[in-house]
C-alpha cells in the first residue's frame, strides 16, 4: 500500500489526564476503547468512526496497586493484571469486576494475556524470593490457577503472549533476558518448557510472528527467533534456524525508543525532538522509508501505547503526558486505487468518498 | 552532547587508582564500579531501565565459563583451555537436580553450541534459567574465543525500585586509559537509554570495592 507515498496523519481530538500516565490502549470494539492509567483507573472511551474520542466511563481503584496490563476478552469484557497480586475480569456494561483471579504466592502480576481459544488468562509475576514465572487461569473455573510455572525465570516476567492459533503455546519474557515457550497442556514444568531463547537483554515484549518468536529488549535490541524442537538431535547448524538479529534498532529505525511491536508495523518515538512514528513491517523487513509520522507526538514525553484502527484509518496513542490522542489519516480524494476491494452495495457511496483504506502493509 | 569529558574522568580515575595502588592496597583485585544516581525518574510509573552493556575490556577477569559443545566446539574449547561438556556429559547428569544445581554454581556463565542449545530444556530442565545462567549460543561460524570474551565483557544493569544503580566497569589492575574508556562508554550508553538523557542523571560516581567514591558528574 505504500507504493508511492506514506499516508499523512493529523491529530484529531485528545483527552487529557495529566499528571497521570496513560499505560495501555485496547479496543473492545472498533468504536469502544479501554485504557489503563497510572491513577489505578480504567477509562472507557467512545470513539465513533472519525477523529473523536470521548470518555464515557471511569472505573476507579481497579487494583490496590499499579495496573500492569490489560487484555481484551470480548466486546464487553477486559481482564487486568495488578501489582497487588490479582487479576480481575471486568464487565464494562455492569462497570464492575465479575471475577477475581488470585494465586497462592500472591506476587505482583506484571503482564497479562488472554487466549480466546482456551478461554485462559496468563499473567507474568514479579520476582519474589527465588520465584518468578507465569500463572494461568481457566475462566470456566477461575477459583484456582490451572498452571503455575515458577522455575523458568530468574527475574520479573514482563511479557506473556499466546500463540495466535495454538491455544496451548505460550511465551513468557523476563528481565533476565530469556523468552520461554511452554506447552501449557503439560503441568510438570520440566516437560512443559519446549524452548528457551536467550535474547541477552531484559525483555520489553515478546510474541509470535506465525511460529517465529520475536523479542524486543528494554535497550531496544530486536530479534526474531525460529521455533526449535528440544528432541532434535541434529548435529549440523541448520541455516534455517538462524535468528534474524536486528540489534540495537535506534539508529536504523531512526528513533530513541520503541513504543511497541504490532501486527505489520513497529511504533517508535524520540523524546528529544517530539517525534512518533509507525513503520510498516512485512515479513522481516522494516520499511523505514515509508514511516508514518504522527506530528507533535506527545510532546517530549514517552508514548506508552499505540493502537491501530484499520477500518476507520485511525491511530490512537497514549503517553506519559497524560493524553489519549486520535490521529486520522488524510483522505486521498480522486486517486484510483485498484489494490483494495470494495464489498457490497456501498460501492457507489465509497466511490464518491474515495478514501484510501489504511493498511499497514 | 555528553556531560562528562575524558579529561574530567581521567582526573578521578587517576585518584581512584592512586588510592587503591598506594594509599590502601588490598590483597585482592578490586572491582571498579560506576554508580548512577537518577533524578526526574519515577520508579513506579516509568518504563524499565534494564539491559546489558558490552565493554572493550573484561571488567572482572576471574569469570568462569563452561561450554556445552558438540564435538567441534568441545574441541575448540579445550584448545583455548576452557571447560567443556558434551551432549553425553550432559546426559550423564540424568537430569539430577542436585547435580545440575552444582553445575550451575560452579560456573559464572555458560555458552552452548547453537545446535545443542535447543536440547538444553530436555537435557537439563529449567534449572539454569532459574539460576540466571541459561547459556548464550555460539555458532560454528562464530569465533569461540571471541564469544567467551564477549560474555565476560558484558555487564548487566537494572534499576529496581530505587533511584540508583551500579555497574562493574573495570578493576584496579587496568591502566588509566582503559578505565577512562570503559567509564565513558558505560556512562554514555546508559544515558542514551534514559528518556531525558542527562536530565535524568543526578550524579555519576566511580568507586573501587574498598575505596572512597569519586564523583565524575
Amino acid at each position: 500500500m505504500f507504493s508511492n507515498k506514506s499516508p499523512k496523519f493529523t491529530r484529531g481530538k485528545s483527552v487529557g489526564y495529566s499528571p497521570e500516565y496513560v499505560y495501555t490502549l485496547h479496543a473492545l470494539t472498533p468504536s469502544r476503547l479501554v485504557s489503563s492509567l497510572s491513577d489505578r483507573s480504567l477509562r472507557i472511551f467512545d470513539t465513533g468512526s472519525g477523529a473523536n474520542i470521548t470518555e464515557i466511563t471511569k472505573l476507579s481503584n481497579v487494583h490496590n496497586s499499579n495496573t500492569s496490563g490489560v487484555s481484551i476478552v470480548d466486546n464487553n469484557t477486559a481482564v487486568t493484571a495488578g501489582e497487588d497480586g490479582v487479576a480481575k475480569v471486568w464487565d464494562v456494561r455492569q462497570n464492575k469486576a465479575t471475577t477475581e483471579l488470585s494465586h497462592s504466592a500472591n506476587s505482583p502480576l506484571l503482564s497479562i494475556a488472554y487466549s480466546k481459544l482456551a478461554n485462559t488468562v496468563a499473567a507474568g509475576t514479579e520476582l519474589v524470593g527465588q520465584d518468578a514465572g507465569v500463572v494461568l487461569w481457566d475462566l470456566r473455573n477461575p477459583r484456582k490457577p490451572v498452571r503455575e510455572y515458577i522455575d523458568s525465570h530468574n527475574d520479573d516476567v514482563t511479557c506473556v503472549a499466546f500463540h495466535p492459533t495454538n491455544p496451548h503455546s505460550l511465551l513468557s519474557g523476563a528481565t533476565d533476558g530469556l523468552v520461554t515457550r511452554y506447552n501449557t497442556t503439560i503441568s510438570d514444568e520440566d516437560d512443559a518448557v519446549m524452548q528457551v531463547v536467550n535474547h541477552g537483554a531484559s525483555i520489553h515484549c515478546t510474541g509470535f510472528f506465525g511460529n517465529d518468536i520475536y523479542a524486543l529488549s528494554h535497550m531496544e535490541t530486536f530479534s526474531i527467533y525460529r521455533p526449535t524442537d528440544k528432541d532434535d538431535e541434529a548435529e549440523e547448524d541448520n541455516p534455517e534456524n538462524q535468528p534474524t538479529v536486528f540489534g540495537d534498532v535506534r539508529e536504523p529505525w531512526g528513533c530513541e525508543y520503541v513504543v511497541d511491536i504490532g501486527k505489520g508495523y513497529v511504533a517508535v518515538g524520540s523524546n528529544s525532538d517530539a517525534k512518533l512514528s509507525m513503520i510498516p513491517m512485512k515479513g522481516e523487513k522494516v520499511f523505514v522509508q515509508h514511516r508514518i509520522e504522527l506530528p507533535g507526538a506527545h510532546g517530549e514525553e514517552v508514548v506508552r501505547c499505540l493502537l491501530v484502527d484499520e477500518r476507520n484509518s485511525r491511530i490512537f496513542t497514549g503517553g506519559e503526558d497524560g493524553n489519549v490522542s486520535v490521529w486520522q489519516m488524510e483522505g486521498h480524494l480522486g486517486e484510483a486505487d485498484s489494490e483494495w476491494s470494495e464489498v457490497g452495495n456501498d460501492r457507489q457511496k465509497r466511490k464518491k468518498q474515495r478514501e484510501k483504506r489504511f493498511k499497514p502493509y | 552532547m555528553s556531560k562528562i569529558t575524558v579529561a574530567g574522568v581521567r582526573g578521578s580515575v587517576s585518584e581512584l587508582l592512586d588510592y587503591s595502588e598506594n594509599t590502601k592496597k588490598r590483597n585482592f583485585l578490586e572491582t571498579v564500579e560506576l554508580q548512577v544516581g537518577l533524578k526526574n525518574y519515577d520508579t513506579q510509573r516509568d518504563k524499565r531501565f534494564s539491559g546489558t552493556v558490552k565493554l572493550p575490556q573484561v571488567p572482572r577477569p576471574n569469570m568462569t565459563i563452561c561450554v556445552f559443545g558438540d564435538a567441534h566446539d568441545v574441541d575448540r574449547a579445550k584448545h583455548i583451555g576452557v571447560d567443556a561438556m558434551s551432549v553425553d556429559d550432559l546426559k550423564k547428569l540424568n537430569k539430577n537436580k542436585k547435580l545440575i544445581k552444582k553445575l550451575a554454581k560452579k560456573y559464572n556463565a555458560f555458552i552452548a553450541s547453537e545446535v545443542l542449545i535447543k536440547q538444553v530444556p530436555r537435557l537439563l530442565g529449567p534449572q539454569l534459567s532459574k539460576a540466571g545462567k541459561f547459556p548464550t549460543p555460539v555458532s560454528h561460524a562464530d569465533d569461540l574465543y571471541g564469544k567467551i570474551t564477549e560474555v565476560k565483557s558484558t555487564i548487566k544493569f537494572q534499576l529496581k525500585k530505587v533511584l540508583c544503580l551500579a555497574v562493574a566497569v573495570g578493576n584496579v589492575g587496568m591502566d588509566e586509559d582503559q578505565l577512562v574508556t570503559q567509564i565513558m562508554i558505560a556512562s554514555n550508553f546508559l544515558v542514551s537509554l534514559l528518556k531525558k538523557h542527562w536530565q535524568n542523571v543526578g550524579s555519576l560516581v566511580i568507586k573501587s570495592s574498598m575505596g572512597p567514591s569519586f564523583r565524575i558528574y
